[in-house]
């Protein structure tokens, strides 16, 4: 085997480590490499006029980083925060920059090897997530483990809607007086 | 580029602008030498540098221009303001060389050869001197590399007290000043050792004055002698001037005669130097480095081999200016690191309270306190005064005044209010834009403003000072104010707002900066003619700011420009809304007001409360933040009101629990939140949680543009509309 | 010790001389000086001297000529001279010998 097979041999076995963790009763899986690290759930400072999803805020030795509720933006149920809730703290590219976001998850379970063989394709149908968020999907003993395409789901189009109000030049107050004249 | 040629750069780029300084003080002084001389240290200094790096251009041009400065150092060109306006020139044409180093193509400048035919036109020893002199120069470089003696460094060495009980011997010391070169002089320094009934025998008061010849560099040398702990050691380089012997004299703590006999003794300097220092300073007392210079006392000797070194002392010049560069990230690093210590610091706070233990609590009482003094200095450390971006301004004004046939005044006023340095930086380009336009439409022509009954000399004022929380630049002209019916009729041919608008004088300034406004189709370039004004406010939007113009005609306009300070600490007011943490810039707060019961039941069932006979608008936190905590009963309502107010728009906040003052440091929102409004960031308080700053002057615009839309709610419909279809086309 | 008002004593520094030595060195010197005494030290029996011991030699010349009195140094021996000369406080030391300062 020549070097380069060596290469490549090593970094699919790191490409194929995925950790994985429950969301409201689903298992999701992400990719290793976008994992920083993992913390306890410690009290989100509220962050006023965002969407739903975004659950909040929290310091990070010093670093204030985005906590994103996955359950409400995959329209899931979401479940009350429990002892074993964690956030796990992902790095992502967003327009060229590197940011440190947070996921919040009700229970971290493990790190498993998925070699890309076992994994099959997104159902096109009878999925609750949308397609474009799931890379694959996978089996776990006898469950299926959703494996997100994590780029997609915390793409800068998905999780900084706030930039839209200003868009619209218009604050958000403007908008709650539209929506309660429509009523 | 490597990094010694962007040391090169960057050394240059700062001797340039203080050139420029310098050439515009000079105008209004042409007598003050030391501006002449000031002048003619940075060109030469420059074309020393370019010797090293072989940019035979920059050598070429800037040989010639030193040859003129020299010249009207000895007073053989006079002063005069087209001498000036040649020598700005040419500075810009060393700044257009300097950058294009990086080039690969050759370059060619158009108006060089103008500048050189002027620079020789004026100088007064044109005819002698030939022109291109790279290879002049070079052969002085190599002949003196080619050398085999270095160079001789003067060393003034004062041993520490403690040396000897240290058990250092001297002996080493000078086994390596040998191993370094040759002394070719040497003075013990008797003065300072005490009489024998006064000396403790054990303490040190040896001192040396020396020449040194060595090849090596000054760096070098400092290392090899670094260490001696506790020595006093001074260490001049080949090239040092006769004002750093002075200056050696002054700072040596022995008397000056004293040294000044031992200098002389080995021919560090001559007798007549001597002779003047110790007289200038009889007679002045002061400083008399420049004074020297001004005769021109610098050794030929030494002049010469400042080429050669001049790069290995370069990096020494620096450190003699107590400055050192510094990576702006790295400087992010050190204030995240500090906030993290003081956030651990909170923690133990609290442990310590816990256990009861006195002695512990104190001592994390001493280094909260440490740490509190480091967080600010940390913070502190970014922050640049504005001056360094308005003083350029000077040459702006100068030579557009020229160009218009214009007489302007700049005025320019706290300019040591301190920014950001990402601000300060981005700041300059919107700024020369409104002060071009103030120069080009705002200021009459001398003759105009002779029978408008104004004084020849129109005056632009610049200035910059702290107001609620933010920064305020103003930049300020006596000229005829604008032309309201003009702007709105361009504005209806234009098709900004409807043909039979009827508008208000101060709507209609406004209109300067939409989008659309200006014809211009070029954005790039914003510092070029005929940009909008829409590109300038779209970069203060960029750093959060606004920007606002106030016209009176025939009087003059105002443009004013509201910085938020960011990264700086905030002085801030801690709130509690239900559970969470907000931080209200303290500038902005007017009052707080503990509520009456009815007050109270008013306040939570409206969006404004009467207070003292006027309705205060509220800004419904609850609402709007999305903070859901049920308070429909009285025991839930909220019983406290911050009154805050931005441009003299008071607005009310109602909380549950006042904490009161805060430093916070603003760490901005992020790329998430990038879009959020009513926000100036985050903060960290002490407990570790994260609170949200409040942006005032954001949330009272929104206040205000609510009340409007209640007022005018229609037909703002459909005029919204209409502005959606045209960004959809 | 001698009632004379200028007499000249004679100090031999022997064997090895350091910082140790300084205190009991000034004492010594001291007495002399209080006593109006010319002071000649002879380096001749010195076989290891310090840079704090040199010091102290210049400081003595410098409280003698404060005093008008005559400082002289004699037979330096060849360490002593080598170190002397090694810390370059030759100059300072044998300008003495050569020219005593008159006061």
């Amino acid at each position: 085997m020549s070097d380069v097979d060596l290469i490549e041999l090593n970094d699919s076995l790191i490409d194929s480590q995925y950790l994985t963790f429950i969301i409201t009763d689903e298992e999701f899986a992400v990719s290793i490499m976008k994992v920083k690290e993992i913390i306890e759930y410690q009290s989100l400072t509220q962050v006023p006029m965002v969407p739903k999803f975004i659950a909040g805020a929290v310091n990070l030795r010093g670093a204030v980083v985005p906590v994103i509720n996955l359950a409400v933006k995959f329209g899931l149920e979401a479940r009350a925060v429990n002892r074993r809730s964690c956030i796990v703290i992902m790095e992502m590219q967003l327009e060229g920059e590197t940011v440190v976001l947070g996921i919040l998850v009700d229970k971290v379970l493990q790190v498993v090897d998925i070699p890309e063989s076992e994994i099959e394709p997104a159902p096109s149908f009878g999925a609750q997530i949308k397609t474009e968020f799931i890379q694959g999907m996978a089996r776990s003993e006898d469950k299926f483990v959703i494996i997100l395409s994590i780029n997609q789901v915390l793409s800068i189009n998905e999780i900084s809607v706030v930039g839209k109000l200003q868009n619209e030049n218009t604050s958000t107050l403007d908008a709650e007086v539209e929506k309660n004249s429509a009523k | 580029m490597d990094e010694n040629t962007q040391i090169f750069v960057s050394e240059s780029e700062e001797l340039l602008e203080d050139m420029e300084q310098a050439l515009l003080a000079l105008e209004a002084s042409p007598n003050d030498d030391n501006l002449i001389n000031r002048i003619f240290r940075a060109a030469h200094t420059i074309k020393g540098s370019a010797g090293l790096f072989g940019f035979d251009d920059i050598i070429a041009f800037t040989h010639v221009v030193e040859n003129l400065l020299d010249d009207i150092r000895n007073c053989l060109v006079p002063v005069s303001v087209d001498l000036i306006t040649l020598l700005m020139k040419c500075k810009d044409q060393i700044v257009e060389m300097i950058e294009n180093l990086n080039s690969e193509d050759s370059i060619e400048y158009p108006e060089k050869a103008e500048l050189l035919a002027l620079l020789n036109a004026f100088s007064a020893s044109s005819s002698s001197d030939e022109t291109p002199s790279i290879a002049s120069v070079k052969q002085v470089v190599s002949l003196e590399s080619d050398n085999s003696t270095g160079s001789i460094y003067h060393i003034s060495i004062r041993l520490g007290l403690d040396t000897f009980r240290e058990g250092f011997d001297p002996e080493i010391m000078f086994e390596q000043l040998k191993e370094l070169g040759t002394i070719t002089q040497i003075k013990m320094v008797q003065t300072s050792i005490p009489r024998l009934s006064e000396i403790d025998g054990e303490n040190c008061h040896l001192g040396w004055e020396l020449s040194l010849d060595s090849l090596k560099s000054k760096q070098e040398i400092t290392e090899v002698l670094e260490f001696m702990d506790g020595a006093n050691i001074k260490i001049l380089s080949p090239d040092s001037q006769s004002k750093d012997f002075i200056k050696l004299i002054n700072e040596l703590p022995e008397q000056d005669s004293a040294i000044g006999k031992i200098l002389l003794d080995i021919g560090a300097i001559s007798p007549k130097e001597l002779q003047s220092v110790l007289n200038k300073q009889k007679t002045q007392g002061g400083l008399t480095g420049e004074l020297i210079i001004e005769e021109g006392l610098s050794q030929e000797k030494v002049v010469k081999s400042a080429i050669k070194t001049q790069s290995k002392v370069r990096k020494e010049k620096q450190t003699e200016r107590e400055f050192i560069r510094v990576a702006a990230d790295k400087l992010d690093k050190l204030v995240n690191l500090v906030g993290e210590l003081v956030i651990g610091s909170a923690k133990i706070t609290q442990l310590a309270k816990s256990r009861h233990d006195i002695e512990l609590e104190e001592s994390v009482e001493e280094m909260t306190q440490a740490l509190e003094d480091m967080r600010e200095t940390a913070l502190g450390l970014r922050m640049t005064p504005v001056a360094n971006t308005f003083n350029r301004f000077h040459r702006v004004v100068r030579d557009i005044a020229k160009s218009l046939d214009k007489k302007i005044r700049l005025k320019i006023t706290g300019g040591d209010t301190e920014l950001d340095k990402t601000v300060v930086e981005k700041i300059g380009d919107p700024l020369t834009h409104l002060i071009r336009n103030s120069m080009d439409h705002g200021i009459e022509t001398p003759h105009e403003r002779l029978l408008a009954n104004k004084p020849e000399e129109g005056t632009i004022t610049l200035s910059a000072f702290h107001e609620t929380g933010s920064i305020i630049i103003e930049v300020k002209d006596d000229g005829k104010g604008l032309d309201a019916e003009k702007i709105l009729s361009l504005a209806k041919e234009r098709g900004l707002v409807a043909k039979d608008q009827v508008m208000k004088r101060s709507e209609i300034y406004k209109l300067i900066f939409e989008p659309g406004f200006s014809t211009a189709k070029e954005i790039n370039n914003i510092s070029g003619r005929g940009v909008g004004m829409d590109v300038v406010r779209r970069s203060i939007e960029s750093l959060r700011g606004t920007v606002n113009i106030f016209s009176e005609p025939g009087q003059g306009s105002r443009i004013v420009i509201r910085l938020p300070l960011t990264l700086a600490i905030i002085d801030g007011f801690h709130v509690q809304v239900a559970d969470e943490s907000y931080i209200i810039p303290l500038d902005s707060m007017v009052e707080c007001i503990s509520l009456s019961d009815s007050q109270k039941i008013e306040a939570n069932r409206h969006d404004h409360i009467k207070l003292r006979d006027s309705v205060l608008p509220l800004i419904p936190l609850d609402k709007n933040w999305g903070i859901n905590k049920n308070q429909n009963t009285f025991e839930q309502a909220r019983v406290n009101l911050v009154v805050v107010q931005f441009e003299g728009k008071k607005i009310g906040v109602l909380v549950d629990s006042l904490h009161g003052e805060v430093q916070a440091v603003i760490k901005p929102l992020g790329k998430v939140f990038d879009g959020l409004r009513g926000f100036a960031g985050f903060s960290l308080l002490g407990s570790g949680q994260v609170a949200m700053i409040m942006d005032i002057a954001d949330l009272a615009k929104s206040v205000a543009s609510k009340e409007r839309e209640r007022h005018n709610f229609t037909e703002r419909r459909t005029r919204k509309r209409v502005s959606m279809t045209d960004i959809l086309e | 010790m001698s009632d004379e008002t200028t007499n000249t004593k004679v100090i031999v520094i022997e064997d090895e001389c350091t910082i140790y030595d300084v205190s009991d060195f000034k004492e010594s010197v001291m007495h002399h000086i209080d006593n109006q005494m010319n002071i000649i030290f002879d380096l001749s029996q010195v076989s290891k001297i310090d840079a704090s011991v040199i010091q102290l030699l210049l400081s003595s010349k410098i409280e003698l000529e404060h005093k008008g009195l005559e400082f002289n140094l004699k037979n330096c021996s060849a360490k002593a001279s080598e170190f002397i000369r090694s810390i370059s406080c030759d100059e300072a030391l044998l300008l003495a010998i050569e020219a005593p300062l008159n006061p």
